[in-house]
């Protein structure tokens, strides 16, 4: 410290010491670029655009609020308890009854035919059971083609369920004894008794193995940030190859470091400006959680997105023109958004596709996220891939140091 | 034009495969000089260029440029040079003005002296008022010029165009040539690159390539003095059939046609062009040809080409 206020008290030292040059040189390149990117709308939409598109596509796919779901009934019950729980069941916006079919194979039919896409099926003894505390079951047909329809018709179902069964519950409570609940009134045995009289099944169909939906949204962070990260830093480097401004910087005296930095720098903070769009409209339309701090989320950001950099700086190198950038940036695009979990289940991957998988940056960026938004992880908790994503960077820098040349031809 | 040598190249080689494009050149240029490669498409010039700014690397011998050693310091060197591509290469959708912040800013203008000297820059060059404009929206000869100005706006010790007046107007040329002359006069060293004869001209000296070859080097004068006495300027009506009887001559070793004159480079060592011109009216006469008339003439740079092209061995002057 001592040392440090007499070097201040030198009054030989400028008030503002010269940025050195290397780091000049970047800085004007970064200033270039984002002058540039500013002034071409196409590219500065893009920005805004598709974290903004892409989540309200994907939000309303994680939507589970899914209303006025086509729905055929088959009551065989037709009691007046049957009737109150259909009646509830519209009550709830999420299915509307447009079909009261006679018989099971009438509704499957429906279902198959995409009629409606989901049929209830009230048992005959639906009232019997009910009364009897046995637990009355009703069964629910799910056109799970749509899993979404399928999660929320689950989702839905189990929330009515406990509803329903909570109320049991309270009648319980409140008359101090088995006798005061509805269904209780013919039960024989009271230790037979169940409190919960409501069981809904459900059964999902075409496609049974469902997932969470709220893996999507952390997981849509890192999807765009792929995207533009990749694709924009080497088309930003191809774009000056092929139109002939490459030329210009050579004869220059920036270094292919300085060109490197001062090429992802603007980068880095356009990916930060989208990850705040995403979180904001995921919070604002979607009620996303930010459970974690999001100090850890911008530093697990942070190596994602350097990651992404340095790989769009390799696809530059070896690229001649844009389209050819284009294309291996979708190359890579394609398996980053199928085989990180982003899609499908990463632990119903086949071995060899998930060991593909744990090779890309989504798949663990998309860990973080979910980790630090859902459940409220830190980044300490998710050192392995920080770990995997710092790998990846340090790998393809030194990739990219070796193609990236500031050479013509 | 004394001064200590500014470029220095020994047996500079640079070959892309199998084809060699440039070829054991020997090179000497001096501080302050304009010095001119002129050669036809293909000849090497661009490449040789190249070399000498550290842009690429010789497969074989060695250049020192402004003391400094190629290619082992190709990257401080450029910090020195100005350099402007044969092909517009700056930023169509920068202004003007930005175009010279950029360059100022990466050729290590410090941050206070920038605004005076692009100023400075911006007037010199007459863009000025077209400061705000996008080179897109500029016509070719302003184009030039801005490029000319990003080239120089970090004082270069060695200004390098690579044919920088291709696809300009003649009037253009000219003023372009001026500003060249001045920055010269400024001291900079200037190696400029053209296959224009008339440009080619102004050079203190040129070095004229041949399929990488450097065939000659010397001052417009010295190359030219070479072939003195071995031009006939030929005036005849009609031009066309005047030029066919000529060609059909062995003496002639060339025959091209100057508006409407011919002109004609005789066949070395055999006849002066005195000598020459009165049997040269015969043939015409002979040919058909009414009222011709032929004088000695002075030899240009054409001549020195198409002499050289032909496998003529001129007294190289020293370089």
């Amino acid at each position: 410290m001592k040392a440090l206020r007499a070097l201040r008290a030198l009054p030989s030292l400028p008030a503002l010491p010269a940025l050195p040059a290397p780091l000049r040189r970047a800085l004007a390149i970064a200033r270039k670029e984002l002058r540039q990117l500013m002034r071409d709308p196409l590219t500065s939409g893009f920005i805004v655009g598709v974290p903004i598109v892409q989540l309200a596509l994907f939000g309303y796919a994680i939507n589970q609020d899914i209303r006025h779901a086509e729905t055929a009934v088959v009551d065989f019950s037709n009691s007046a308890i049957s009737r109150t729980l259909i009646g509830e069941l519209e009550a709830t916006q999420t299915f509307d009854v447009v079909a009261r079919p006679a018989t099971e194979d009438e509704a499957r039919r429906l279902l198959g035919e995409g009629d409606v896409s989901v049929v209830v099926l009230i048992p005959a003894d639906f009232a019997r059971h009910y009364y009897r505390g046995r637990g009355a079951e009703v069964s629910f047909l799910v056109d799970a083609t749509d899993p979404t329809l399928a999660r929320a018709v689950q989702a839905s179902t189990r929330g009515f369920e406990a509803h329903l069964n909570r109320r049991g519950e309270a009648l319980v409570a409140g008359a101090g004894g088995a006798a005061a609940r509805p269904g209780m009134r013919y039960s024989v045995r009271p230790d037979l008794v169940r409190v919960r009289p409501w069981r809904f099944s459900v059964l999902t169909y075409f496609n049974p193995e469902l997932r969470t939906p709220v893996f999507v949204v952390p997981a849509l962070l890192g999807v765009i940030l792929t995207t533009t990260m990749i694709l924009m830093t080497a088309l930003s480097i191809v774009r000056e190859r092929e139109r002939g401004t490459f030329e210009f910087l050579i004869g220059t005296p920036v270094h292919r470091f300085e060109l490197m930095v001062g090429k992802i720098a603007p980068y880095v903070a356009i990916g930060f400006a989208q990850i705040l769009i995403v979180l904001l409209t995921g919070l604002l339309l979607f009620r996303v959680p930010v459970r974690g701090s999001l100090i850890d989320l911008a530093l697990a950001s942070f190596l994602f997105i350097a990651a992404n950099l340095t790989l769009g700086l390799v696809i530059s190198s070896v690229t001649v023109n844009q389209l050819q950038a284009t294309q291996l940036s979708f190359f890579f695009f394609l398996p980053s958004v199928l085989l990180s979990g982003f899609m499908f289940p990463f632990d119903a991957m086949p071995r060899p596709a998930q060991w593909l998988g744990e090779l890309l940056p989504l798949t663990h960026y998309a860990r973080m996220t979910r980790g630090i938004l859902l459940r409220g992880a830190g980044i300490a908790d998710h050192l392995p891939e920080a770990a995997a994503l710092l790998l990846f960077f340090a790998v393809t820098l030194g990739v990219a140091t070796r193609l990236f040349r500031k050479e013509i031809g | 034009m004394s001064g200590e040598p500014v470029i220095e190249a020994r047996g500079l080689s640079r070959s892309f495969g199998r084809r060699i494009a440039v070829d054991r050149v020997d090179l000497s240029v001096r501080r302050g000089e304009v010095f001119g490669f002129l050669g036809p498409n293909g000849a090497g010039k661009s490449t040789l260029i190249r070399l000498l700014v550290g842009l690429l690397k010789p497969t074989a011998g060695s250049a020192r440029v402004l003391g400094l050693a190629l290619p082992a310091e190709a990257e401080r060197l450029r910090a020195e040079v100005g350099y402007m591509t044969q092909r517009f290469s700056l930023y169509e959708d920068l202004t003007v003005e930005e175009n010279l912040e950029f360059a100022a800013e990466v050729f290590g203008l410090e941050a206070r002296e920038r605004p005076l000297r692009i100023a400075e820059t911006l007037e010199r060059f007459d863009l000025a008022e077209r400061r705000d404009q996008r080179p897109a929206t500029l016509s070719g000869g302003w184009k030039q010029r801005l490029a000319l100005a990003v080239a120089t706006v970090h004082r270069p010790q060695l200004l390098v165009l690579d044919e920088p007046t291709a696809g300009v107007d003649p009037d253009r040329r000219r003023g372009f040539w001026a500003e060249i002359f001045e920055l010269a006069a400024e001291g900079a060293t200037v190696l400029v690159s053209t296959h224009y004869m008339d440009e080619a001209v102004r050079c203190h000296r040129v070095c004229m390539l041949i399929r990488g070859r450097p065939v000659a080097i010397g001052s417009p004068a010295e190359l030219t003095a070479a072939l003195d006495g071995r031009v006939v300027e030929v005036e005849a009506e009609p031009v066309e059939l005047a030029i066919a009887a000529l060609t059909a001559l062995p003496a002639a070793a060339s025959v091209t046609q100057l508006g409407k004159r011919v002109h004609v480079l005789l066949a070395p060592g055999v006849q002066t062009a005195d000598e020459a011109a009165p049997e040269l009216l015969d043939h015409l006469r002979a040919a058909g040809l009414e009222r011709p008339a032929a004088r000695a003439a002075d030899p240009n740079l054409e001549d020195v080409f198409v002499a050289l092209g032909l496998g003529e061995r001129l007294v190289e002057t020293a370089a």
